[in-house]
């Protein structure tokens, strides 16, 4: 018998109930409290996955988020999960994994032949081997390498439920990162002070090492005791500081406990974005691997890992155990499992001399100091370890389980984005932190403090760092629990590789061994950031952590460098795998951003309108599920024959009041406003600073210091703001107040030759002959009985009306006008039929304004001001901006009636085919006439009218000759509009 | 993500900004020609270290901020209304 | 901050009221606050509201003020204030481009941190304050008061924070 066994209860267990569980098709049976890992160990199941490019069979080599290699997908109802550490993973009843990266199964994968073939795929061996030829990377290579060597795979249909996961803000004075005793330390005399503390681990056991010292259980219960009586302090488990963004702000992974209703109706996610005036790194350390032959076979796993299987669920990684370390940490492990009956065959130690092999002499243990395990044997697992002794002699020794600890390093990655200061410490080999005051302080383990008591202290004095930094004076430190004291110890002995024949691994997720880093320092990737490129050291999910400082100091070796000048590869978030859910949050789906309604909206639905989405903006496009062309024309012919009333609400409204308004519109508008008469509109054409136009609308004045203005609805908060930047950076003195109108009215285009009779049916106060109200007038009446305002505007080129109420009176005046219009020929219509009738009359819109036009360009130069400053006059009149080959606004035809026209569609000399002269922006059958006509952007255009040209759509297969005119379709002299 | 100390409204995040570009140029007079104008829409120093942008606070209180700010560490030296004397620190980095 | 109150559930009600957005013209700020003060509209210094018995006046903006009152025939509320308050202030009549609505139960703040990125602590953020912010990728203004939180939301965007209102009470009871 050998491999990893129960044998007794842990710590960590919350019942001895068995919780069932599948895993690659097999039922196994863990308990509550079992991470899937240790479930998995507890089973004996030794091989959990294969490696990313040798195949080769893995283990459980951690307990924790830096596992290199038990990573499994998980299978819920709402879709697969690939890439969770198993040693992450809660047991639940029911849960369903498999292991990842083996093909067709875990014992049998094909592809561990690239094992066999292993000296041939060397670091960089996919660069340098499927380079040529390059039709045969996309073919054959990039297919075979993504079988291969993926992770693993991502779940091919839509994200998972909406509700799978939520965001939530959260304010603190002192986010602490890690509850082991500094981090819980400085939490208890932060909160006692009455600061807001925020305490995150990513573990669901708090305590760090705490929880499994048997020594400190007491304090660990008291302590969390008082923190949880406090109540400006929250402690969350399972959440995981993910990154950090700079001016204290964080994001925090948490994963919520699986309740009993259905799964997928609850989240399981909970981002939470953390704002924290400063901060306490507690973070820890993660321990580190040796790199030796045979370092990567199943049976090998870290000390601590050892030890957290043992105390907290009560496994034993074998039957038969050797420990080989370089300090002192990892005798408590060696120690332990002697105590609980699980046989210990030998402690080999680096290092001469230590208290804690002692200790462990006391306790009966064979220790064999200044040796070195030189190998680890065995083909499928574990079986024996080739030992030199102090005197140089080789022993065998026959073992199922090889427990390493090279040190322990700082988790540093966190301190690092908030661009800590690393410092080495000998006495633990490794880089340690140090903040910026103003950001936060480190605490504990990974502040290089050894030992629980001392961590305490740390905490303490981290919290007192903090509280002087913020200038709260010195914070009284309220009575903690009775601690024991922390054993002598040693300083470690630094051991990064062993050399000898055979792989030892630095990376094994990404399966990086020391010759790998070798070869990329003698083929001049020789920067640690190169390195790790080159040989992906320390990529992926695991980031290497358990691995990744044992690669730098093989590279520093190789380079003759000390390892204090290797340097770091720099951190950046994710500290661990974040699903893309969590990270999206609520908002997906339905919420993924808001939507706008028009005030008319249910009205709308309610007569059979078919949506569609402009910008954020729901509006009607067509009264009829029915799409085609058929419905939309019969919407827009009515309009040019009888009458059509539709919703313009979603146009920007902007009122600009006070005496300086006039001067300031001058300043904004291309043309000029201020000579505009009470009680008149006008067409009014921005452009931007370089000289291109920015919007059209209309502006209104409505009274003396007193004007409206209406923006295209995809630019209504650009004109705003642009607006807005303006008033306040270049007429900060002046008499002008902007407001944002856009939601308060509701507004109704009302067009056809018979617009002004159905109009005259509802409006009071106003006398709508041309006489009195002629084109582009504009005033204020009661329509349907409520205060609005009428303007003579027209963008169908029919005569037409825009009448504006209040937004709450939308529906009973626009029903109103519909109910006394209708027996005079009034109907609604959509977008679309908006769009076709525009388009007949040559008015531009987005596809024209598309921020590459110039007012020349779309004809309308005549319009812009000669005399005056305004926004883009002078660039407007640069050279570059007039005439010569620009594209400029014309209108086009199909010479063949029966030929369709398309957006998009290329124009071409048909004499010389060889260069796109412009392109169609819009178009649309005609109303009156038979065939399509359309408008385009023509390169010298303007002079091209009468011309005829190629249109091309090679997408379409077509090609045939249109003939140019003027943009103007319908009624070029205005006749209609002014009727 | 930034957070911004608006004068009116406290501290925001970033989110509720809308960015607008360099705000150490200022338009040029009217009768300034097109080189100057030229120069104001298109010459950038686009500097590694201290530089000063418009931000304009859009989600609360609609003021437009001359915002200092270091583009290596984020860092924010000053936040300040369009009218108000502002300094560019000299970078030591 | 307050835990949720199992005894009154968070819930939402639309209250119909009008709405008046003041500027004061350049210059004349303090003739406007003078006018209201003595006319029994006081008006509220910047992040502050003013509760009476017949307005909320609330300032989110510099030398502007949201004046919010019950619901009176169109533009009459408009016209009440601008009377009120003179010449010197710029007065509008918004009362179809907001929604606002009343959000109570003591769990407001805490259902709020999801889509809020205010600190809601309520010594930080209370009854007597104001603030612009976003919430749910909507910009709102928020009015605390004692039992519960005014929400002024723009009226095209309010069916859309309305549904996700619903869906955020409906999780704080479950
Ligand atoms: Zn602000």
């Amino acid at each position: 018998m050998s491999g990893p066994t129960r044998i007794g209860s842990g710590l960590f267990e919350q019942s001895s109930a068995p919780v069932r569980f599948r895993f690659d098709g097999r039922i196994y049976s863990g308990r509550a409290g079992d991470t899937l890992a240790s479930a998995l160990l507890a089973n004996g199941v030794q091989v959990v996955g294969r490696s990313f490019k040798y195949h080769r069979r893995r283990g459980i080599v951690t307990a924790g988020p830096e596992e290199p290699c038990a990573l499994v997908t998980l299978i819920g109802p709402s879709g697969r999960e690939p890439n969770r550490p198993a040693t992450t993973v809660p047991l639940t009843e029911g849960l369903v994994a498999e292991s990842q990266n083996r093909w067709p199964s875990l014992r049998f994968d094909v592809l561990s032949i690239f094992g066999a073939l292993s000296r041939f795929l060397p670091a960089g061996f996919y660069y340098k081997t499927f380079m040529w030829p390059s039709f045969a990377w996309e073919r054959v290579y990039e297919p075979l390498i993504r079988r291969a060597a993926g992770l693993g795979r991502v779940q091919p249909s839509r994200s998972p439920p909406a509700s799978s996961a939520v965001t939530q803000h959260a304010h603190t004075d002192v986010l602490v990162v890690g509850a082991g005793p500094a981090g819980l330390s400085a939490a208890y005399v932060l909160g006692s002070a009455g600061l807001r503390v925020i305490v995150a681990d990513q573990d669901a056991i708090l305590g760090g090492g705490s929880a499994l010292d048997p020594d400190w259980h007491a304090w660990r219960s008291a302590l969390l005791g008082l923190l949880a009586e406090l109540p400006t302090v929250r402690v969350w488990a399972r959440t995981t500081v993910i990154g950090a963004y700079g001016h204290g702000v964080y994001g925090a992974l948490q994963t919520l406990p699986v309740g009993p209703t259905p799964a997928g109706s609850q989240p399981t996610e909970k981002l939470h974005v953390i704002r924290a005036a400063s901060t306490v790194l507690a973070t820890g350390c993660v321990e580190r691997l040796i790199a030796l032959p045979g370092n990567d076979l199943p049976g090998v796993m870290l000390a601590g890992a050892a030890l957290r299987y043992l105390v907290g669920h009560g496994i034993s990684a074998g039957h038969r155990t050797l420990l080989f370390t370089n300090n002192d940490d990892a005798y408590a492990t060696a120690i332990e499992y002697a105590r609980r009956g699980s046989p210990i065959e030998a402690i080999v130690d680096v290092r001469e001399y230590s208290p804690a092999a002692d200790r462990a002499r006391g306790a009966g243990l064979t220790v064999y100091a200044s040796a070195k395990v030189e190998a680890i044997l065995g083909d499928r697992a574990v079986r024996a370890v080739r030992v030199r002794n102090r005197e140089g002699e080789r022993l065998t020794l026959t073992v199922d389980c090889v427990l390493l600890s090279g040190g322990h390093t700082p988790a540093t990655a966190l301190a690092a984005q908030l661009g800590a200061e690393l410092r080495w410490s000998s006495s633990m080999a490794a880089f340690i932190p140090d903040l910026s005051p103003s950001i936060g302080q480190v605490a504990g383990s990974a502040h290089g403090v050894c030992g629980l008591a001392a961590a305490v202290q740390d905490g303490i004095s981290a919290a007192q760092r903090i509280a002087e930094t913020l200038q709260l004076g010195e914070l009284a430190t309220p009575d903690f629990p009775p601690m024991p004291p922390d054993a002598p110890r040693a300083d470690l002995e630094p051991c990064w590789e062993i050399t000898g024949k055979g792989k030892a691994f630095v990376d094994l997720q990404h399966d990086v061994t020391t010759a790998d880093i070798r070869l990329a320092r003698r083929e001049g990737y020789e920067h640690v950031e190169h390195m790790k490129r080159y040989t992906t050291h320390g990529m992926a999910t695991d980031q290497g952590r358990i691995g990744g400082l044992v690669g730098n100091a093989v590279l520093a070796t190789a380079r003759g460098i000390d390892i204090t000048e290797i340097g770091q590869p720099k951190a950046r978030p994710f500290l661990e795998t974040v699903p893309f859910g969590a990270l999206a949050g609520e908002e997906s789906g339905d919420r993924f951003k808001p939507k706008r309604r028009l005030p008319l909206h249910d009205w709308h639905t309610q007569h059979g309108a078919t949506f569609v989405n402009a910008g954020l903006w729901l509006r009607p496009l067509v009264y009829s599920a029915d799409t085609s062309w058929n419905t939309v024309m019969a919407e827009a012919r009515h309009v040019r024959r009888e009458a059509g009333i539709t919703d313009v609400s979603s146009l920007g409204k902007i009122e600009v009041a006070g005496s300086d308004a006039g001067a300031f519109l001058d300043f904004i508008y291309a043309n000029r406003m201020s000579s505009l008469a009470m009680g008149r509109c006008r067409y009014g054409l921005m452009l931007r600073e370089d000289g291109i136009v920015l919007d059209d609308g209309t502006v209104a004045r409505l009274g003396k210091d007193h004007f409206l203005l209406t923006t295209t609805t995809v630019n209504a908060t650009v004109v705003l703001e642009h607006l807005e930047f303006h008033r306040q950076t270049l007429y900060p003195q002046a008499d002008v107040t902007i407001t944002d109108v856009g939601d308060h009215w509701a507004q109704f285009a009302v067009a056809g030759p018979l617009s002004r009779a159905v109009l005259a049916e509802v409006v009071e106060e106003l006398d709508l002959s041309n006489e009195t109200f002629p084109f582009m007038a504009a005033a204020g009446a009661r329509i349907a009985k409520t205060p609005g305002r009428v303007f003579r505007i027209s963008f169908s080129g029919e005569l037409a009306y825009e009448v504006a109420v209040p937004a709450r009176h939308a529906l009973s005046v626009w029903s109103k006008i519909l109910e006394l219009g209708e027996p005079l020929g009034l109907k609604p219509y959509g977008l679309d039929a908006l769009n076709t009738l525009r388009i007949e009359k040559g008015h531009v819109t987005g596809a024209e304004l598309n921020g590459q036009t110039s007012a020349n360009d779309l004809g309308l130069g005549r319009l812009c001001k000669t005399v005056g400053d305004y926004i883009g006059a002078t660039l407007a009149r640069r050279p570059g901006l007039q005439g010569g080959q620009r594209l400029e606004l014309v209108g086009l035809r199909p010479t063949d009636s029966e030929q369709r026209l398309r957006n998009g569609t290329h124009l071409l000399d048909s004499e010389n085919p060889t260069a796109s002269l412009g392109y169609v922006t819009s178009c649309t059958p005609a109303t009156e006439q038979v065939g399509w006509v359309g408008l385009a952007l023509l390169s010298a255009g303007h002079s091209r009218v009468g011309q005829r040209l190629l249109a091309a759509s090679p997408m379409h297969n077509e090609a045939y000759d249109v003939e140019i005119v003027s943009p103007h379709h319908l009624d070029p002299d205005n006749i209609r509009v002014r009727a | 993500m930034l957070r911004i100390l608006c004068p009116h409204c406290g501290v925001r995040d970033e989110t509720e900004f809308r960015y607008r570009g360099d705000a150490t140029t200022a338009r040029p007079a009217a009768d300034s020609g097109e080189t100057a104008f030229a120069r104001y829409v298109y010459d950038r120093a686009n500097p590694k270290g201290w530089h000063a942008e418009w931000w304009i606070h859009v989600a609360g209180c609609r003021a437009v901020l001359r915002v200092v700010r270091h583009t290596v560490t984020h860092e924010i030296h000053s936040v300040t209304l369009p009218q108000a004397p502002f300094d560019i620190p000299v970078d030591a980095r | 901050m307050s835990a949720p109150d199992p005894v009154s559930p968070l819930r939402f009600e639309r209250t119909t009221g009008d709405v008046v957005e003041v500027t004061a013209r350049r210059g004349r700020t303090r003739d406007v606050v003078y006018a209201g003060r003595a006319r029994d509209l006081p008006l509220p210094a910047m992040g502050e509201a003013i509760w009476s018995d017949t307005f909320v006046a609330a300032s989110t903006r510099p030398d502007r003020w949201w004046i919010i009152g019950p619901a009176r025939a169109p533009a009459e509320t408009a016209a009440r204030v601008s009377g009120l308050l003179g010449t010197g202030a710029i007065v509008v009549d918004q009362s179809s481009g907001f929604e606002t609505v009343d959000l109570v139960g003591a769990g407001w703040r805490e259902a709020l941190t999801q889509g809020c990125r205010l600190d809601l602590d309520p010594a930080i953020f209370t009854a007597g304050q104001a603030a612009a912010t976003t919430i749910a990728q909507i910009n709102v203004i928020m009015i605390p008061h004692p039992s519960g939180l005014l929400v002024l939301i723009p009226a095209t965007y309010a069916q859309h924070f309305r549904e996700w209102l619903t869906h955020l009470c409906g999780e704080s009871h479950s």
